[in-house]
Order: C-alpha cells, then structure tokens, then sequence
C-alpha cells in the first residue's frame, strides 16, 4: 500500500465533452485534481449533463446528454503525462411536440502534460507541484450533416480543439491542499465554416485527505467558472444565439483509493449563468470514475 | 374546542368557494406568438423551416396542436401537440421542405382554453418553393 502515502494523488476527471449542447463548452479538458503520481491508470467514465432550453423564458425542451468514455494516461517520464480518452455519447432532446436521439462516437482527446516543478517533502508526499498541459482534440467523432438543426447533441463538433493547461498545487496541512486550474481552449471552424468561440476557465478546488479503512478517502469541494467566447460562421459574428456567455459553478468530487483501483464521483451545480442570451441553461453534472492504477516498474 | 372546528370548517369552506368561485369569473384568455415563420417567407427545397413560437395563458391552459398543412395538395405535413396544463408554452420544431413542387403552406396553432371545445388559434402562411 505504499501508494496510499502519497498526498495529491490523481483525480482524474479529465472532462471529454466532444460536443455538447451548449455549443462549444466542450474545450475545456481538465486534469483533475493534482497530476502528481508515478503511476499509469486505465479507467472508464460515465457522466451526465443536463440543459434546458428556453424561448422568451419559457422551456422549450430539455437535453439529456451522456457519455461513457475509455481513460487512460501513461507516465513516461517522471515530468512527462500522456493522457487520452474516447468517448462514446448517447444525446436526447425531449421536447413539446417530439424528441431527437443522436448517439455516437465522440471526439478523441490527448493531452501532453509536462511537470515544471514538484517539490516534495521528507516523505516523499507533494508540497508544490506546477503542470503545463497541450491537447488536441481530433474531430474524428460523428458529425452533424451540415443541414441539421440539432447540431449540438452531436457527438462531435467536427473541429479541431487546441488546449492548454495550467496547473498549480499546494500543499497548506498535512490533509488539505489547495488546487487551481486554468484552461485556454482555442477551436477551428468545422467543415461548413461554423466555429465554436473559444473557451477559458478557472477552477479552484481545496482537497481534503485522510486515511479511511482500506484505503484513502479525497475530497475536492471548489469552485469553477467557464467562459465561451461567440461562434462565427465563415470568419464573421454569428448574429442572434452565438453561444456567448459564462457559467459559475460550484463542484464536490469524492473519490476512494484503495489497493490499485481509484473510484471517483463528481457533482458540477451552476450557481449562476448565462449562456446564449439566456436561451440555454446548464443543469446539474454528474460523473462517476473507475480506474485501475498501474505501478511503473522502478530504475534503480 | 367544538366551536373551533366549527370556525376552521366554516373559514375553509369560505376559501373554497371562494376561490371556485374566482375560478369560473374570469375566462382564460392566451396570447399566441409565431416567431417563425413570418407570413410570405419561403423555404427552398431540402431547407429547414424552423417553427417557433410561444403561447402565454392568462391561467392554466389544457394543451395545444401545431399543424402543417400543404394548401396546395391540402395535406398535413406535420403535426404535434401537447396535452399538458400549464400557464405557458414554447415550442421548437423544425420540417425540411421535401415537397417537390412550390406548394402554399399554413401552420397553425391551436391552443385548448378548457374541456369545453374553447380554443384559440393563429396561422401564418408562407411558401415552400422549390
């Protein structure tokens, strides 16, 4: 159980939406809750978003979008990460009058973590730890036809997404540490010559530990905002809905690591939003994680 | 303790019939807006029409129909509707123009006020071309 002494161990919520509703929230990949392992992890991921709809403040139709997705992340280097995921989503409007159903294969996602500090301790546990991330997003997923009027309950966006990812962490106690995250996602026109506005967010998060039965109980309360910059079509604004706005939210993630498997859970609610001149409105998100930690074989 | 069950029944039932009576005074009345499409519009071949629109109610409304219908071969080429109450609705839908000749088209929304057959209505018509 050696493992279990390390504080800051991965939560990996590495976020995957290769497309969603809200058009173009999809750029942001995070790493989750401190990168500093020395271990490889496979794992798989289901999770849940919500939306509603609204014209003239009143519902329209609700979005129902859900992913299981394949995880992985490969350390080849001690400052190196290599993670990817492949997502598979299964999408449902309801609305009034009818339903869509679009499912899926998402948008492949890799990301090329490089560690640029990581202070440790005496026992080896981390006290600083500083990441810088590049992703790219492939839009190899299914796509909307160029006609379609649901275009965002697509797997894919058909674009490409480029990402960059900063990661800070401190330790402040022996059980708590304190993490942020900073995300610039930049997006290509897809093939029609829609482009999804460019993305940022921030999220702060305070990460509990403490030893618990079998293994090692972490809890991650913390705060998120997002911002989406406007879509354009062929270079210029898209007029009227242009997915423009932001989404303030508060986030828990609980995870249980024990012998080598890591179990997560993770709950986004948007405290305050607006998104799309208010016609769109993020519901709650939901996630579960299981991974397997694999132990690197040591030089020596 | 007799006489306060008494007060109690007597002040629900005032408040019962109270508002029963509210209920039936005033009949419901519901705006209805057609966002899109807008009268004279035309929608070329293998294009979407968007249908959108609200409905306001001035009380709790009993549901509504949308219906598409191609004046020119009088058929129906869409229709949905909505039985649930409520004081207000939204809809979004969305029809590709597979006609195949420039056909006269009228949507309509038809909005239940009661049980009683009271409806409220507005159309718009446009062109699907071709």
């Amino acid at each position: 159980m050696k493992f279990m002494n390390m504080f800051g161990i991965v939560l990996w919520t590495f976020s995957a939406w290769s497309c969603d509703v809200c058009g173009g929230v999809s750029g942001n990949a995070s790493i989750g809750l401190l990168a500093s392992t020395q271990f490889h992890t496979i794992g798989i991921k289901s999770s849940l978003n919500t939306y509603r709809s609204y014209l003239n403040g009143i519902v329209h139709s609700r979005e129902y979008i859900a992913q299981g997705e394949v995880i992985a992340r490969w350390q080849p280097h001690a400052r190196w990460q290599i993670s990817a995921n492949i997502p598979y989503q299964v999408g449902r409007q309801k609305r009034d009058l009818g339903s869509d159903f679009i499912q899926g294969l998402g948008d492949p996602r890799i990301l090329v973590n490089h560690v640029l500090v990581h202070h440790k301790d005496s026992n080896q546990a981390t006290r600083n730890f500083l990441s810088l991330g590049l992703g790219i997003k492939a839009p190899w997923g299914r796509r909307a036809p160029t006609s379609s009027m649901i275009r965002n309950l697509y797997p894919s966006t058909g674009a490409w997404n480029f990402s960059t990812v900063l990661l800070f962490t401190k330790r402040l106690t022996e059980h708590v540490s304190l993490q942020q995250e900073g995300i610039y996602t930049y997006k290509m026109r897809d093939a029609s010559g829609y482009r999804y506005g460019n993305t940022y967010s921030y999220a702060f998060t305070v990460v509990w530990n403490k030893s618990l039965g079998i293994g090692r109980l972490l809890v991650g309360p913390g705060l998120q905002l997002e911002r989406f910059g406007a879509s354009t079509e062929d270079g210029l604004p898209v007029s009227g809905y242009n997915n423009q706005g932001f989404v303030f939210e508060s986030q828990v993630s609980v995870n249980y690591l024990s012998y080598n498997w890591l179990w997560g859970l993770n709950v986004i609610q948007p405290l305050q939003q607006n998104f799309n001149q208010g016609s769109m409105k993020q519901g709650i998100r939901v996630s579960c994680t299981l991974s397997y930690l694999i132990t690197k074989n040591s030089k020596k | 303790m007799k006489a306060t069950i008494y007060i109690i029944t007597f002040t629900l039932g005032i408040l019962f019939v109270g508002t029963s009576c509210e209920k039936h005074s005033e009949p419901i009345t519901a705006t209805l807006t057609l966002l899109e499409p807008q009268a004279g519009d035309t929608v070329m071949a293998g294009e979407a029409l968007h249908m959108h629109g609200t409905v306001v109610g001035s009380g709790e409304l009993h549901g509504y129909s949308l219906t598409l219908t191609n004046l020119t071969t009088n058929q129906v080429v869409f229709s949905g509707s909505n039985a649930t109450h409520q004081t207000s609705y939204a809809f979004d839908e969305h029809w590709v123009n597979m006609e195949g000749a420039t056909s006269n088209m009228k949507l309509s929304l038809i909005v239940n006020l009661d049980h009683e057959g009271n409806t409220t209505t507005k159309s718009v018509e446009f062109v699907a071309g071709n």
